[in-house]
């Protein structure tokens, strides 16, 4: 994938998140609340990283390395929390409330960063 | 269990870790290449040396079991790292900044060991466990390693002090 087209599968998924998060599914939508955060952030990261440093990753493993290798260290940081939260949400947690807050925060913290 | 300190741990000199100084409880996990397990080594002392609110760290999943796909896998198993931290007992969950706090611990520990064969996965927790599944308390407690602990562990963990001695 190349950048621009990260750019697009974020704005694809930002659009859908209106509709999770009014759901009337309420909290059992939680999780795929969480993974759209998730899923954003990485198409962002990828968009950002391509767009400053000419390269990126096209899926999230070692992602918080390479992000540091790059000079990146705040948003690896951020990332990290975010697939935590994530995994969290499908492995064991038993209160993700909270989590979309969080994986919320981090999502716009991204996507700022992205956006700039 | 008691404190175990790093600084007192011995040098195991693995091939490739001739200048690190290895947690002992990875010396129980032979299978583990040197890059991975110095990769393990400075997260855990970058916390230990930030967060005096760490009370345990934990090997577990494929790797503590030895059922990790080979680094010649197109997909070679990550290592899973626990990180216990003392319980908040006016919240039931982290807040975001101490999850922040911690991850920017974590990333310095992995400086020095960015290109490490295995990834490292690190979960946290409070050391209370009430936001974790049985399912994963059980896993944990079964198969896990403990690397390191400030104290006795938490009841939920007892056989996996119990094993680990």
């Amino acid at each position: 994938m190349l950048g621009p087209d990260h750019r697009l599968a974020a704005e694809d998924i930002d659009a859908t998140l209106p509709s999770l998060t009014a759901s009337a599914a309420g909290e059992r939508a939680n999780r795929m609340i969480i993974e759209a955060y998730f899923g954003s952030a990485f198409h962002w990261i990828a968009f950002k990283s391509e767009q400053l440093y000419s390269k990126h990753k096209n899926n999230h493993s070692k992602l918080v390395s390479f992000l540091r290798d790059v000079g990146e260290p705040g948003i690896g940081d951020r990332w990290r929390v975010l697939e935590e939260i994530r995994n969290g949400s499908w492995y064991g947690h038993r209160h993700i409330t909270e989590d979309v807050t969080q994986a919320e925060a981090i999502w716009q913290e991204i996507h700022t960063w992205a956006s700039n | 269990m008691g404190e175990q300190l790093i600084e007192s741990a011995d040098t195991l000199n693995l091939p490739g870790a001739s200048q690190t100084t290895l947690l002992p409880a990875l010396s129980a996990v032979p299978w583990l290449d040197a890059e991975s397990a110095a990769l393990v080594t400075g997260i855990v002392e970058s916390v230990v040396t930030r967060h005096a609110d760490l009370s345990a760290a934990i090997l577990f999943g494929s790797v503590a079991r030895h059922e990790e796909r080979p680094l010649d896998d197109p997909a070679p198993s990550d290592v899973d790292l626990l990180l216990l931290f003392d319980s908040d007992p006016m919240t039931k969950r982290m807040s975001l900044d101490r999850r922040l706090a911690i991850s920017h611990s974590i990333g310095l520990g992995m400086d020095r060991r960015l290109h490490a064969p295995r990834e490292v996965n690190v979960v946290t927790g409070m050391s209370d466990l009430s936001d974790w599944s049985d399912e994963f308390v059980g896993s944990v407690t079964h198969d896990g390693i403990l690397l390191w602990a400030r104290g006795a562990l938490p009841s939920r963990l007892a056989r996996l002090e119990l094993r680990n001695h």
